[in-house]
């Protein structure tokens, strides 16, 4: 009995440990991890569905492709690579989709809303097979295209994380006629280069349109009147006025963030010099920002309207320097070689674009406010004119070529320095200006 | 039947009696190794006992292997064996080993005294005689006084030896007692040897062999596997996860979690484990980790003999 029972003492621990192994093992699974924090930066393969087969539909859904395609991030597939007729009605075969290595599936439909046309879709994650969005936008029918980019706005917000910025304007300088005579007319048209037309506004020399943040005017520059002065024209009304009657030249206006003030730079009377200047636009009531000695001009609001960027030579040299909006404590930001000019300040106020001059060649770059982090996107033998779309991620600039039969275009480029796309003009385009985001 | 009854009942009785009269001496030697065992028993095991609660599986990682071989070590237990030890060699200490009987020397007889010699009848003859009578006499009484002596000095030597051999004796009894308790004190060392040894072996099946080390290596073995198979699917994500531009550097983070079959597909939609929901691109970040995780799909490569290993993820995304 004895010997049995040392027997059993001794094997217990053994049984209870294999029964613990058995037992308690699976209950300890362990689960693989880790991190990724690198993946994939190539443009996502999006179908995008007929949306039917009338014209609207086509346009509707070509728009939305176009825009996509030319954001960067989306690269739009053939058609007639599509496994199947996939539209509102029935959930897609998303391992058809997949077969044909559609990562995103956009699927519509046009319908009459009363006067207006209502377009209804929906964005599938086809490696998921689930539905990201679905929405309907509504408009008159001669917004059709209108309609597609917020369409397209949609999903490239959903897909990016990025606000869309393909409802918007372009206000630019439409350049025309021989190399010594050119003449230099305002234009506007949608960011794709859509639907341009000149503004009806006198003047064969009109330069530095910039649009109003919170109403459909433009300020700009006009060389036709003697001296050459500041306006604002505004496009609903076909109505332009004088900004300031100024002796000497006014020239490099920009409004303020909520669009009650404008700033632009005031030649001295030697013209030598150049001050900023700042006017109300509802009292009129104007205020020197800068104090004479320099150059100091191409001004800009930050964001909040509380501190302003501009160019100066005080220094020596053309560099970016930052104030207060009062013109209080002037920072010089820019330290690299060579010139610094046209800072703008991003709408989300991370950002300040420029042109930069150095060892003969004209770049676009970035700096944050303090200056640190500059970042140049496009260098070549003459960028200039920097603005920002409004979701501060896309910049556009027009590119001067040289030659005899040389001239401006536009460009745009990513904030990282990626995807520069040229935005097609009837003629020469140059000085370009981003509109805010439509209403 | 009743003359079986009564001779069963005699023949047992002779038993009996045989049994009380002839086997007392024989009790203690059954007793003694009996109870030594026991004690050891009773000690290996509550040892054993003790060194399986020091390894019990509840906390198998909590209490190292030098903990058990301290609980072992701890002075009580040892005391405790050397206890019982003692007191199962008592009965030795009682009935030492009869002592050989003190060697007395052998009481010499003392010398005779010489008869007196019969008066001389002639004188000279009689001198002569008397003078060689005398001198006879004088050699036996020297030859017996030097066999006295003899005798004297050997009784006295005998003594010693007597002595001595008691002494030895003495010494022999007492170097059998210690050596009965230095064998008991070695069966302690045995003991603990053999406890030791038991420790060791389990602390030798906790490094080696044992189920616990068993499952230690094949966690090693499995460690080794995950991390492999965890560089493999992040290489596998930097191609299917398409980053949410927006998201890049922005802070924004999430953990996802899901199940494989044995085919290496997911099973279901992989779920949120956790992440940064306060950040501005949290949700779009979400998406394209979940979609990453499915556009992978199937994870062929993961050895399907090893699938209990990768059978559950979880994976953080970090644009």
């Amino acid at each position: 009995m004895k010997t049995l029972s040392v027997a059993a003492r001794w094997t217990m621990p053994f049984v209870l440990a294999l029964w613990s192994l058995l037992v308690l093992t699976p209950m300890a699974q362990a689960k693989i991890t880790g991190t990724n924090t690198q993946g994939a930066v190539d443009p996502i393969p999006v179908a995008i569905a007929p949306f039917g087969n009338d014209d609207v539909s086509s346009t509707i859904a070509g728009v939305i492709a176009n825009d996509l395609g030319h954001s960067g991030y989306f690269s739009p597939m053939d058609p007639g690579s599509y496994p199947e007729q996939a539209g509102l009605g029935a959930e897609p075969t998303f391992p058809n989709w997949q077969q044909i290595g559609a990562k995103a599936l956009v699927v519509g439909g046009v319908s009459q809303d009363g006067g207006k046309i209502k377009v209804s879709f929906k964005l599938y994650d086809v490696a998921a097979g689930q539905m990201i969005i679905a929405s309907d936008v509504a408009a008159s029918p001669k917004l059709a295209r209108r309609i597609a980019h917020r369409v397209a706005d949609q999903i490239y917000k959903a897909i990016t994380g990025f606000d869309g910025y393909f409802d918007t304007r372009i206000v630019f300088v439409d350049e025309t006629g021989g190399k010594a005579e050119r003449v230099k007319k305002l234009a506007i048209m949608d960011q794709d280069g859509f639907n341009p037309r000149v503004l009806p506004i006198n003047g064969s020399l009109l330069l530095t349109p910039r649009f109003n943040p919170t109403a459909n005017e433009v300020a700009f520059m006009s060389y036709d009147t003697g001296v050459p002065r500041v306006f604002i024209y505004n496009i609903d009304t076909n109505q332009k006025e004088i900004v300031g009657d100024f002796q000497n030249m006014s020239f490099a206006p920009r409004f303020s963030p909520d669009g009650n003030t404008i700033i632009m730079s005031l030649q001295s009377d030697d013209g030598n010099y150049s001050d900023i200047i700042e006017m109300n636009l509802q009292t009129r009531q104007t205020r020197r920002v800068t104090q004479g000695g320099s150059i100091n001009t191409a001004p800009c609001y930050s964001p909040d309207g509380g501190q302003i960027a501009f160019e100066s030579d005080r220094g020596g040299t053309q560099q970016i320097y930052v104030m207060g909006a009062d013109g209080s404590n002037p920072q010089r930001i820019s330290f690299g070689q060579g010139r610094y000019s046209t800072p703008v300040w991003s709408p989300d106020g991370k950002w300040i674009a420029f042109t930069k001059n150095n060892a003969g060649k004209f770049a676009i770059g970035v700096m944050k406010p303090d200056g640190s982090g500059e970042r140049i996107l496009t260098e070549g033998f003459h960028n200039e004119g920097p603005t920002w779309a409004p979701n501060s991620h896309v910049v556009m600039f027009f590119r001067e070529t040289g030659g005899e039969n040389g001239g401006a275009q536009l460009f745009s480029v990513d904030v990282t320095g990626y995807n520069e796309q040229r935005i097609p003009t009837p003629n020469f385009g140059s000085d370009p200006a981003w509109s805010p985001r439509l209403n | 039947m009743k003359k079986g009854f009564v001779s069963s009942v005699i023949f047992h009785a002779i038993i009996l009696i045989a049994v009380m009269i002839g086997l007392p001496k024989v009790k203690p030697f059954d007793i003694q190794p009996s109870e030594a065992i026991t004690v050891d028993i009773t000690n290996i095991t509550d040892n054993t006992k003790l060194k399986a609660q020091t390894k019990t599986p509840d906390k198998p990682a909590d209490k190292p292997a030098p903990k058990a071989s301290e609980t072992l070590d701890k002075p009580k237990p040892v005391d405790k064996v050397a206890d019982k030890t003692k007191q199962a060699a008592e009965p030795d200490k009682a009935e030492p080993p009869p002592p050989k009987p003190e060697p007395k020397p052998d009481p010499t007889p003392p010398p005779k005294q010489a008869d007196p010699p019969p008066p001389d009848q002639n004188a000279l003859s009689d001198l002569l005689e008397a003078d060689q009578k005398a001198i006879d006499e004088q050699r036996k009484q020297d030859e017996i006084k030097r066999k006295a002596e003899e005798k004297k000095k050997k009784a006295e030597e005998a003594k010693k030896l007597a002595e001595q051999k008691k002494a030895d004796d003495a010494k022999k009894l007492e170097a059998e007692k210690k050596k009965r308790k230095l064998d008991m004190a070695q069966l302690d060392d045995l003991l603990n040897k053999e406890n030791k040894d038991a420790t060791q072996a389990l602390q030798k099946k906790d490094t080696a062999g044992s189920p616990e080390q068993a499952n230690q290596d094949v966690q090693g073995e499995d460690a080794a596997l995950e991390a492999t198979i965890a560089a493999l699917v992040q290489k596998k994500f930097e191609k299917c996860w398409d980053k949410p531009p927006a998201a890049i550097d922005s802070g924004a983070e999430v953990v996802i979690g899901w199940q494989m079959d044995r085919n290496g597909n997911v099973v279901g939609q992989p779920v949120v484990v956790g992440g940064r929901t306060d950040q501005t691109f949290y949700d779009v970040t979400l998406r394209s980790a979940i979609a990453a995780v499915m556009a992978c799909q199937p994870y062929s490569e993961l050895p399907k003999d090893k699938f209990d290993v990768w059978r559950e993820f979880e994976w953080k995304f970090v644009p």
